[in-house]
């Protein structure tokens, strides 16, 4: 019997990761740039979160918005480096590494790389048939899948949605087309920051902080990403439930402390296997 | 003197003409910086040997060995054009087998590090065969999270490899630091040599063919999962080389090694020295690890600073100077070295104007087509 505490933790906290991969696959399948540096992106905004709300003590509706806009800055920031050595992959890995270690290294050095922890705001637990979740947790899931409803429609039904459809497709086919191909990739990298940023708020009160857990995060999301289907937002959703879970269950049914080799696991099955993910569309030609 | 001329006349006449054209000036007219840079590597400990800073040296043995890895990682990521993370990871192979069984199995060094070294020959060819299915930014996550996933596995069987504290006492091949460069010296520059040797041969050619363009390769012959193996496997024995010497030369090894950071700086030290050439690594490896030593003298002891280097070198040399350091000095690359300026302009121009083409702005449009035309002819 599998203890379903730790199923529902692990849903919701794949939700999370979700959200927070959404940005990344947004980034990639449109302007089809790997932002390397996108875990320590959120990692910025995480701290930013915690600078405004537990050490400036800023009102949440302050505060929130700030580690939102940092994390909106830093991404359009790098993306306008990146534009700039877009046409090659290998500048482009390292370029956002070093990226990547420039923003750790900053973080480090105005928060010392000690662990932290940030208490909830929305305290309390739900119980229901035997199961009792965090209210924070339900919280977080509501928002989650708030936010995933919102752009999915953002995507399907605003013109600037089409116009990112239409760049993922062919860069070359929606120039000719009148579309600003430059303007939408930094509007995408925009949405992507804001989406690091509102993730960021969520996770910080789950895990510890430190400077260097961006990596981590980077590996999650690149996994989740994989997973779902580069470019496909249900997929990075179904993705980030189904490695959260599986996360969850591993870390409490096997070695908690290997709770990381999951994400390689899955990383290596699903290249090897199917490479366009589970609900990824098949890549055009080029 | 003659005796020598002597003695090279009886070597085999593939031998004697390779000497024959080490040996003759134009040569050396032609591969001045490598000639200097050889040169001073050679002098370089006798005067702190002299003067008796061990410390100067230190810094050059560990220069000497990260610039093998660094050379290993180039045969793979540069010339092959491989996006691979691992190169610390092989080296870290190499360095915790041999460690393990020297400290706690009482093995003599050398078999210890020839198995460490097969070891890591083994998982390089292991990580080479999804290269043939994924590549770019993927393949670097592959290569990113094995060498992440080895670090977890070193930390949590910590009754084997000693966790986070890594293990001490590893029994060293040659005591004291003079004796230690010219070892590590010797072992970098027959590294180079060989490495030379191989980008000079077939596989050098068919491994520049896969980074050019791999469909090309393949359809010109190339055969792509024989050479990105042989590739992966030659980073994985040359890696896995300096790994055991670090660990004998430290006595000492830790987790770390495994870790992003240590790779970051590995392929920092190459990409700054000179991608694609065998030069550059040693070249970066020196540059980094003296500038890392000396920002210790000036900032002191705050990490940030030292670590952020890498970020901030690799940046501005992926930014304005994708061939490193050493195509300032090259002819083929020079244009790079020249457009420098350029770059910094329209660099600028892109984060103040983003919606405005640097190279267009002001240009008559039949202008700006010749230049398209002049691009695609090169």
């Amino acid at each position: 019997m599998i203890n379903l505490e730790v199923l529902f933790n692990g849903i919701i906290l794949g939700s999370l990761y979700g959200l927070m991969s959404s940005g990344y696959s947004l980034v990639y399948g449109v302007g089809k740039v790997a932002n390397l540096a996108y875990g320590h992106m959120v990692v910025a905004s995480i701290f930013m979160a915690y600078l405004t709300l537990f050490q400036w003590d800023l009102i949440f509706w302050v505060g929130a918005p700030i580690a939102v806009i940092i994390a909106v800055l830093i991404s359009m920031g790098t993306m306008v480096l990146l534009e700039r050595v877009t046409d090659n992959d290998q500048r482009v890995i390292f370029l956002s590494l070093g990226i990547a270690i420039i923003l750790e290294n900053i973080l480090l050095a105005i928060f010392g790389g000690t662990y932290r922890f940030a208490p909830t705001i929305i305290t309390g637990l739900v119980e229901f048939a035997g199961i009792r979740i965090q209210t924070y947790r339900i919280v977080v899931f509501v928002i989650t899948i708030a936010i995933f409803i919102g752009l999915s429609l953002v995507v399907a039904k605003t013109r600037l949605g089409r116009s990112m459809r239409a760049v993922s497709q062919s860069e070359e086919a929606s120039w000719l087309m009148g579309i600003d191909v430059k303007r939408v990739k930094f509007a995408t990298s925009g949405i992507a920051g804001a989406l690091a940023g509102l993730s960021a708020i969520l996770l910080l009160p789950i895990y510890s902080i430190y400077p260097s857990m961006g990596w981590d995060y980077l590996l999650i999301g690149f996994a989740i990403v994989i997973l779902g289907g580069l470019g496909s937002l249900n997929g990075t959703l179904l993705g980030g439930i189904i490695l959260g879970t599986t996360e969850s269950l591993f870390g409490y049914y096997f070695i908690p402390g290997l709770r990381g080799a999951v994400y390689f696991v899955v990383i290596i099955i699903v290249l090897l296997i199917r490479p366009r993910g589970l609900l990824g569309k098949k890549e055009a030609s080029h | 003197m003659l005796e020598q001329i002597e003695a090279i006349k009886r070597l085999p006449s593939k031998t004697v003409n390779s000497l024959k054209r080490v040996l003759t000036i134009d040569f050396m007219k032609k591969n001045k910086i490598m000639i200097v840079i050889l040169f001073i590597l050679c002098i370089y400990p006798i005067g702190p040997q002299m003067a008796g800073i061990d410390y100067l040296i230190h810094i050059g043995v560990v220069a000497n060995i990260f610039a093998i890895i660094a050379i290993a990682w180039d045969i793979n990521g540069g010339y092959t054009g491989q996006g691979n993370l691992a190169p610390a990871f092989f080296a870290g192979i190499t360095g915790y087998t041999s460690a393990i069984l020297t400290t706690q199995a009482g093995w003599p060094i050398a078999p210890a590090m020839l198995l460490g070294i097969f070891l890591s020959f083994l998982s390089a060819v292991a990580i080479g065969f999804p290269s043939m299915r994924i590549s770019g930014p993927y393949l670097t996550i592959v290569t990113f999270s094995v060498a992440e996933v080895a670090k977890k596995l070193t930390i949590y069987y910590s009754d084997v490899t000693k966790g986070e504290e890594g293990i001490g006492g590893i029994p060293r091949i040659f005591e004291g630091a003079f004796l230690n460069f010219y070892w590590t010296l010797f072992v970098l520059l027959a590294v180079y040599l060989v490495a030379m040797y191989i980008m000079r041969s077939k596989w050098g050619l068919a491994f520049k063919a896969i980074a050019a363009d791999e469909t090309r390769a393949q359809t010109l012959g190339v055969n792509l999962l024989k050479y990105k193996i042989i590739s992966f496997s030659l980073c994985g024995i040359i890696a896995g080389l300096a790994g055991g010497i670090y660990a004998h030369y430290q006595a000492h090894i830790d987790p770390s090694f495994f870790g992003i950071i240590m790779a970051i700086s590995i392929i920092s030290m190459a990409v700054v020295g000179g991608e694609k050439t065998l030069l550059g690594p040693i070249l970066g490896a020196y540059l980094l690890q003296f500038s890392m030593e000396g920002l210790r003298f000036v900032v002191g002891q705050a990490p940030w600073v030292r670590l952020s280097l890498h970020g901030v070198l690799l940046v501005v040399v992926m930014l304005f100077l994708p061939g490193g350091i050493l195509s300032i000095f090259r002819k083929e690359h020079k244009e790079d070295a020249e457009t420098i300026s350029t770059r910094v302009k329209g660099w600028l121009h892109g984060i103040f104007f983003i919606d405005n083409e640097p190279e267009n702005s002001g240009v008559d449009p039949e202008l700006s087509e010749e230049h398209a035309a002049e691009q695609v002819d090169q």
